[in-house]
């Protein structure tokens, strides 16, 4: 599995690097385009079309049977219960299509969050590097190792209750570099990207099983012996700007998605 | 530099058979997942957030703006109900239930409900229309006044321009500005739809007042007019071709497509292991130069060894056994520029082998996204589609003319009617649940068209036939042992409406009024009379010299003819300044000429059986009063018991005789003297009077509301009491 995850990163790695001529907006609207057509198989073949068409019927009677019959307290109530009940009936029947599309989706945006969630350190501003011990009397040990454009501004604090040790370090360039952490006998390398460009950004390395490589895709996780249990990088969150709305890559997604979802259900067959 | 030993011991991937532990994991670890939730989760179910999310806020706002709401809606409803005296009035309207055959059903205790009904309550003949034809009576019942008021006297009405018949209810017309481009002429504006009904139907009065009416298939109620309530027309409403229903059948048995003016025969052609074939649709107006109508194409491809087929049809499959019908199917019809009309329509596969035939109803306009409004609010019909499903939309939904014409067998003709039958009810118990207060009223046309092809297996003397001998080649099949079932199917149709009655009896409160009503009531039909050859022969009516005749009087020489029948009752004078080639002088000469025609023809008498064929002749200007009167047949002519117009009389052919035996399934009618079949009034409260008549309903229901009854509506009230 976890052979299958690196298969995933590198195959992510290269589709972007094929995508990396439009801006990032296009290639979230290309990957919005592909989860649509996606979903829209999924739902078509693991879910009961008749019975969620049924089921939408229904709703949409009961929303008509409000504003038909606005005189008639009684039903007015009981088109409400009526629509209350079969919305969770809908959501009954978007069960299992949701049990066959939560994985694959999963993977898919765990690896979107690589490119689209964060940006790289600022260039020439300070950014936290937060390294977490399994044991805090390693914590007078640890050391770190920098390569040439990255500096360190201030020394580094340890702090015993939480077997953790930062740093605040700051990148003179952008560009994909590797730092060094020493405790003991053993060693840990963190990628860090710094500058605004438009790659894969894993804020988080650690220890632990398939679930931590899953969903810190990118690097492999720290061995599980060692001395170092996790190592964080505090990169700022990518906005994707709209109409002067800075918005994380989920909101344009999503709709997106959905927009999609909309216009090719009819292509596709697909009651939603 | 990378240190190896982070790749470390590769693990079994333990949860690769945990997938759903993982998920539920997933879930329930928000702070490591929430945000790849988001999606995953929300796509499937998002929509569904989004309707409840929208359910409720406008549940909200309903009910943050219900109290003031109801206040208004409270004290208006107060007002409307203060001097009402039921809460409720409930109408069935059963299309052609007869009292005769109803009395002798009741006394056979077969009909139990409207037994308890006639003895607890009221039952009573009601009389009917001049002439005693649907539209004519339920227009009457609808407004309260004669057909001089409400402008309706036949399903047809004569365009006195070009001597053609034309819907007497609605005239449809293409939108007026269009915009040409190439080859294309795109319609601006939607078509304009007339309503050719005068006169103010009573729930509009009723809706003024705040009384709530939900009003379901109501003969001429086509174009829907706006109104404080909900209604489906019915009767009248076109199909997808503008027609009162055009069937299509399809079969490998002909070569070459037949069009008559309710059906079209279509060939299947074979390519490969499939029969192709199209159903003909309204004809293509966004194309200048289009010769051909609008086609829907589909495939059958019969099923190896067995008597079933699969029939494809926009990318969807419907499997059908021999003998059965389809849910209903959309059809859709492609004019390009991306537009669709679409519709509705059921299949019946009527055999496989030895040849493959399949027939199509027409293609109903459809309630879910309808091409024509069809209800009000337009909103209603999309309602009942989304509520039961789709349903028969079309005016003259049960396919009479293809059992008449051999297309459809018995069963599969009572079949059709009974599931259309079925959603009528669906959507008659919804509106009987829906309107609490106020009036629900529901015509059912199956009593109708089920007793005009059924009639013919009636036993002699068992109808109110008066003992007239059926003399059509049906009834002699029956005789020899084919039509046992048969012979019950009109007991068994009242049966179901007993049923029908009595299911509305136990929702109905006890104070609540009901009303069962017929339009009218019905007679063998034996013998037609062909009233143009009677013209003809009398000289009334002239042919082009040498000529032989054809339909809608495509060889009648206007410049020597006085007067002409068209559809089923009517007898016109060829009026100068009013028809286009008028010869008959208005005044004097065209009042004797109308009272000449009814001295003439009343006692009209057929030589092959001595019996009185015309019992009553109307002298129009008589007979009915109004502003509309001059738009009546000049006279109507009142057939005796066993008699009507001949097929080829009302579709305007002179034939050599007379009168001729009516060999055609469609053997029961009521277009006759309207003395012969009145209809029926049952009730479950005591009226008293006398005479009763369908144009009474009206003003009674407004007197029940404390409404005052306009000076113009020529019914009267009845005096209605509960028991």
């Amino acid at each position: 599995m976890t052979a299958l995850l690196s298969w995933m990163d590198k195959a992510f790695d290269v589709l972007f690097r094929l995508l990396r001529v439009l801006p990032p907006f296009a290639v979230l609207a290309v990957f919005s385009a592909a989860t649509a057509v996606f979903a829209l198989v999924v739902v078509r073949w693991t879910s009961d079309q008749q019975a969620i068409r049924r089921v939408k019927d229904r709703i949409g009677a009961h929303v008509l049977e409000v504003r038909l019959f606005p005189d008639q307290l009684r039903v007015v109530l009981r088109a409400y219960l009526s629509l209350f009940g079969h919305t969770l009936l809908y959501l009954r029947y978007s069960l299992r299509p949701l049990l066959f599309m939560t994985l694959p989706l999963l993977l898919l945006f765990v690896q979107l969050e690589g490119y689209f969630g964060r940006s790289g350190a600022p260039v020439d501003r300070d950014f936290l590097l937060r390294v977490t011990l399994r044991q805090a009397d390693a914590l007078p040990e640890v050391s770190l190792r920098l390569p040439p454009g990255l500096t360190q501004q201030a020394p580094a604090v340890r702090i015993a209750a939480e077997r953790e040790v930062d740093w605040r370090l700051r990148a003179e360039q952008p560009g994909v570099s590797e730092i060094e952490l020493r405790a003991g006998d053993s060693e840990a390398t963190k990628r860090i990207v710094a500058g605004n460009e438009f790659t894969r950004i894993t804020p988080v390395r650690e220890s632990g099983g398939l679930w931590t490589r899953m969903i810190n895709p990118g690097e492999a996780n720290l061995p599980a012996g060692g001395a170092v249990e996790k190592i964080e990088i505090e990169y700022p969150a990518r906005v994707f700007p709209l109409w002067g709305w800075a918005m994380d890559w989920l909101v344009p997604y999503l709709a997106l998605t959905l927009l999609g979802a909309l216009l090719l259900k009819g292509v596709f067959g697909t009651e939603l | 530099m990378r240190n190896k030993n982070f790749a470390g011991k590769r693990r079994r991937p333990r949860w690769l058979g945990c997938a759903a532990l993982a998920l539920l994991l997933l879930l329930a670890m928000p702070p490591a997942a929430h945000a790849y939730v988001g999606p995953g989760a929300g796509f499937a179910v998002l929509s569904s957030f989004l309707t409840l999310l929208l359910a409720s806020v406008q549940a909200f706002f309903a009910l943050l703006t219900w109290p003031v709401r109801q206040i208004f809606r409270a004290r208006r409803r107060r007002r409307a109900y203060r001097r009402a005296r039921t809460d409720r009035v409930v109408i069935l309207g059963f299309d052609g239930m007869d009292p005769e055959l109803t009395e002798r059903y009741i006394r056979e205790g077969k009909l139990p409900n409207l037994a308890k009904l006639r003895e607890q309550g009221t039952f009573r003949p009601l009389a009917t229309t001049i002439p005693p034809i649907s539209p004519v009576a339920w227009s009457s019942f609808l407004t309260g006044v004669n057909p001089g008021k409400h402008n309706i006297y036949d399903f047809l009405a004569p365009d006195r321009q070009r001597y053609l018949p034309e819907l007497s209810s609605a005239r449809i017309r293409g939108s007026k500005r269009v915009l040409r481009i190439g080859r294309y002429a795109i319609p601006l504006g939607k078509p304009s739809i007339k309503p050719l009904r005068r006169g103010k139907p009573f729930w509009h009065y009723l809706g003024d007042a705040g009384v709530f009416c939900s009003v379901i298939r109501v003969p001429i109620t086509f174009p829907p007019e706006k109104f404080s309530g909900v209604l489906l027309s019915g009767m009248c409403v076109p199909d997808i071709q503008g027609t009162q229903g055009t069937f299509s059948y399809h079969t490998t048995r002909r070569a070459n497509r037949e069009t008559a003016s309710n059906r079209v025969v279509v060939p299947f052609v074979k390519n490969g292991k499939a029969f192709h074939s199209y159903i003909p649709g309204p004809p293509d107006t966004l194309r200048a130069d289009a010769k051909e109508e609008l086609r829907a194409h589909f495939a059958v491809k019969p099923l190896a060894g067995k008597r079933k087929a699969q029939l494809q049809m926009n990318g969807k499959k419907i499997e059908l056994a021999e003998g059965e019908y389809s849910e209903w199917a959309e059809v859709e019809f492609s004019a390009g520029l991306g537009v669709t009309v679409k519709g509705i329509c059921r299949f019946y596969l009527k055999s496989v082998q030895p040849e493959l035939e399949l027939y199509a109803t027409p293609v109903n306009i459809n309630p879910m996204n309808p091409a024509l409004p069809i209800s009000h609010p337009i909103s209603y019909s999309v309602y009942l589609a989304k509520l039961q499903g789709l349903y028969a939309t079309l005016g003259l939904a049960e396919d009479t003319w293809a059992l008449n014409d051999g297309f459809l067998d018995d069963n599969a003709f009572l079949e059709q009617c009974y599931l259309i039958h079925d959603e009528r009810e669906r959507m008659f118990f919804d509106a009987l649940e829906k309107t609490r207060q106020g009036v629900c009223v529901c015509v059912f046309d199956i009593t109708d068209r089920v007793q005009h092809m059924f009639w013919r297996y009636l036993k002699d003397g068992e109808g109110s036939d008066g003992g007239h001998v059926h003399s059509h080649g049906y009834v002699q099949a029956a005789a020899a042992g084919e039509g046992q079932e048969s012979e019950l199917v009109i007991e068994k149709l009242y049966q179901r409406m007993d049923a029908l009655i009595g299911r509305t009896v136990e929702k109905m409160e006890k104070d609540s009024l009901l009303l069962i009503v017929s339009d009218h009531g019905f007679k063998s039909f034996e013998r037609g009379v062909n009233l143009n050859s009677w013209l003809h022969q009398n000289g009334y009516l002239a042919l082009k010299e040498g000529a032989p005749s054809g339909d809608w009087f495509a060889d009648v020489d206007w410049a020597r003819t006085r007067a002409y029948a068209l559809g089923l009752n009517g007898i016109y004078l060829n009026l100068r300044g009013r028809e286009s080639s008028g010869t008959v002088e208005p005044g004097e000469e065209e009042k004797r000429l109308r009272a000449e025609l009814c001295a003439k023809l009343e006692g009209l008498t057929d030589p092959a059986t001595s019996q009185e064929a015309i019992r009553r002749t109307f002298n129009s200007m008589q007979a009915f009063t109004g502003p509309y009167r001059e738009n009546a047949p000049d006279v109507v002519i009142g057939f005796g018991a066993g008699y009507r117009a001949s097929w080829d009389s009302a579709q305007g052919r002179v034939t050599k005789d007379v009168f001729e035996v009516n060999s055609k399934a469609w053997s029961g009618d009521h277009c006759i003297d309207p003395e012969l079949v009145p209809g029926v009034l049952f009730s479950n409260w005591k009226i008293a009077g006398e005479k009763h008549a369908i144009t009474d309903v009206a003003p009674t229901l407004l007197d029940l509301f404390g409404l005052k009854v306009p000076g113009h509506m020529d019914g009267k009230v009845w005096p209605a009491a509960r028991e």
